[in-house]
């Protein structure tokens, strides 16, 4: 049962850490108090032994399953980072002779780079999906994409320009039918909604810890079954990171977890329900200029509260500046790194800016950044930069 | 005072011949009270576009009033550089976004800034390129600029005429290059720098 979210996120997240609201949760989520005070504690323990640590590392990591609802805790690999953790994984398919991944057109190209390095030497091809006029992806044009040449199906729970899930049950059901492994990157995912559904039919599912309350430095890889036996029969140079090098990753693993209990304190329904409600707020105000391009779906059901726009004939590094000077608010401004989505969106450059409205963020702060965004158009001058 | 209107009649020559490297940069430099129109050899010859001075000494009083209210143009913060036009400047101060844009449309003429005080930030436009200016003082342009140079450096720049943006850049004179004196504040870009930036010109 969740609790009162208000009495939560006050206890969990003081407003007096700093003035300026916070509106790029979808780079890096604020990190509760919680989360801070494991991050603390464990430095305050002293030194520990190898055995201690190993201890150490197997309860959290059970900790994590029962968070993450995956019955076995050693289906979780720790990494560096989302590239560090999927490097690891091509490395170990790229031994296949299947010569074609499947991405959608709204990947970050990071999710994409660990492959083409790994096949460097032979001739790889990447099948891209394009979305519909509405940026939303058919399931049929996943399964025509995916055959028996496939070599991994690589794609996000949810794209950051679209603000939508990809339907990533009938992505699994092709990769499936073929034999190929379905990478999921749940970077934007894994702090907005449950995702133990996508857990249980991806074979490789990764997200990093700053994305999920926790601090910076560790990423979770959580495979599937097939991937995890497939793993194990590797060579032993070959296999995915020793117990040795997640060892050292143990202190960001116990302030995730924590900061994984608070959002299962909060629970999804309540993200959910103050996500609407902020959105509704943001579109009240900016939907209906047709100066602000609102990428995605306009309506707030259709969508999560990530919310990727341009205003026509200003530079997102401009409006940027102007959301942080005029209304305090840290957003995300520039290149998304999707040079993809640049091909398939026509008069989409590829920068653009970013609010990230989270349940950490209120009403009033919302109506300040829209009320700036709306304003902002004033600052054109008849042509685009 | 529109700067346009006195750099019309100018010789724009952009000769060199007064160790400013550009006309519209004596223009400015002249406003700011660091040169004199007299220094201009096709000027006093009565070589330029108006047979006499008095047009050009006329349309410059009409703005010399706003330079000397020791306010500033634009003031640089975070920035490696400012760009004070009086002596009491301190350079980190915080800009006050509508004097800085009646400032910088005096300079530049009526409807050249767009500016939305209550976010505290300011557009123009200056050859060819945005500048968008915060009360914080931080100076962004998004455009392309020449290697190793602040968008703050470029504004600077532009505002005296000793680059010109849509012509060759004229080599750099040092990491301080970018930065101006006036009225006794930074160093950088002075009558010696503008001197030898005009012999690497043929006039």
């Amino acid at each position: 049962m969740a609790e009162d979210v208000d009495a939560v996120i006050r206890s969990e997240f003081p407003r007096q850490r700093g003035n300026r609201s916070y509106f790029d949760s979808d780079s890096a989520t604020l990190m509760p108090d919680s989360a801070l005070r494991a991050l603390h504690s464990y430095y305050e323990r002293g030194a520990l032994s190898y055995a201690d640590l190993s201890d150490a590392l197997r309860v959290e990591k059970e900790r994590l399953a029962a968070l993450l609802g995956i019955k076995r805790s050693d289906s979780i690999l720790l990494c560096t980072s989302v590239q560090d953790a999927i490097s690891r994984v091509a490395s170990a398919l790229s031994k296949t002779r299947r010569r074609s991944i499947t991405i959608s057109a709204f990947e970050h190209e990071d999710l994409v780079k660990p492959w083409l390095r790994e096949m460097r030497q032979r001739s790889i091809n990447i099948r891209v999906v394009v979305p519909k006029e509405d940026c939303s992806f058919s399931a049929d044009s996943f399964a025509s994409a995916i055959d028996e040449d496939t070599a991994a199906v690589l794609v996000s729970h949810i794209a950051d320009l679209f603000g939508a899930k990809l339907p990533i049950d009938a992505i699994s059901k092709a990769a499936k039918e073929s034999g190929a492994p379905l990478v999921v990157d749940l970077t934007r995912s894994c702090f907005r909604v449950d995702v133990s559904s996508v857990l249980e039919v991806a074979d490789v599912a990764v997200f990093p810890s700053h994305n999920a309350l926790g601090p910076f430095g560790l990423a979770v890889c959580v495979l599937g079954d097939r991937m995890r036996e497939s793993l194990e029969s590797l060579p032993k140079e070959e296999r995915p990171p020793a117990h040795s090098y997640e060892v050292r990753l143990l202190p960001a693993l116990g302030s995730m977890n924590a900061g994984l209990g608070v959002l299962r304190r909060i629970g999804f329904d309540a993200v959910r329900r103050v996500e609407l409600e902020l959105m509704k707020v943001l579109f009240e105000k900016t939907s209906n200029s047709e100066d602000i391009a609102i990428h995605g779906p306009k309506d707030p059901n259709a969508r999560v509260g990530l919310v990727c726009f341009n205003i026509r004939g200003l530079a997102p590094e401009e409006v940027g500046l102007a959301l942080e000077v005029g209304a305090e608010a840290v957003t995300f401004c520039g290149d998304l790194g999707m040079p993809w989505a640049r091909q398939a969106l026509k008069g989409f450059d590829g920068s653009a800016n970013r609010l990230s409205l989270y349940v950490y963020n209120t009403e009033e702060e919302v109506k300040m950044v829209s009320e700036a965004i709306f304003e902002l158009k004033e600052l054109r001058m008849g042509e685009a930069t | 005072m529109n700067i346009q209107r006195i750099y019309n009649l100018m010789p724009g020559a952009d000769c060199s011949a007064c160790f400013v490297p550009y006309c519209n940069s004596l223009a400015r430099r002249v406003l700011l009270k660091l040169n004199e129109f007299e220094e201009c050899p096709l000027l006093t010859s009565g070589r330029g576009r108006s047979e006499s001075l008095e047009p050009l000494r006329s349309a410059a009083s009409e703005g010399v009033w706003r330079l000397e209210r020791r306010s500033i143009a634009i003031v640089g913060t975070r920035v490696a550089a400012s760009l004070p036009t009086q002596d009491n400047v301190r350079p980190f101060d915080v800009i006050d976004i509508p004097r800085a844009k009646e400032l910088l449309e005096g300079f530049l003429g009526a409807g050249s800034v767009r500016a939305l005080p209550r976010l505290g930030v300011l557009r123009t436009k200056l050859e060819d390129r945005f500048f968008f200016i915060s009360r914080d003082g931080r100076v962004l342009t998004v455009a392309e600029r020449p290697p190793g140079m602040s968008a703050l450096g470029i504004l600077s720049k532009v505002l005296w005429g000793s680059v010109n943006l849509k012509g060759p850049t004229i080599p750099e004179h040092g990491p301080d290059s970018a930065r101006v004196r006036i009225g006794g504040v930074q160093g950088g870009n002075t009558r010696r720098g503008s001197c030898e930036r005009a012999s690497v010109r043929s006039p």
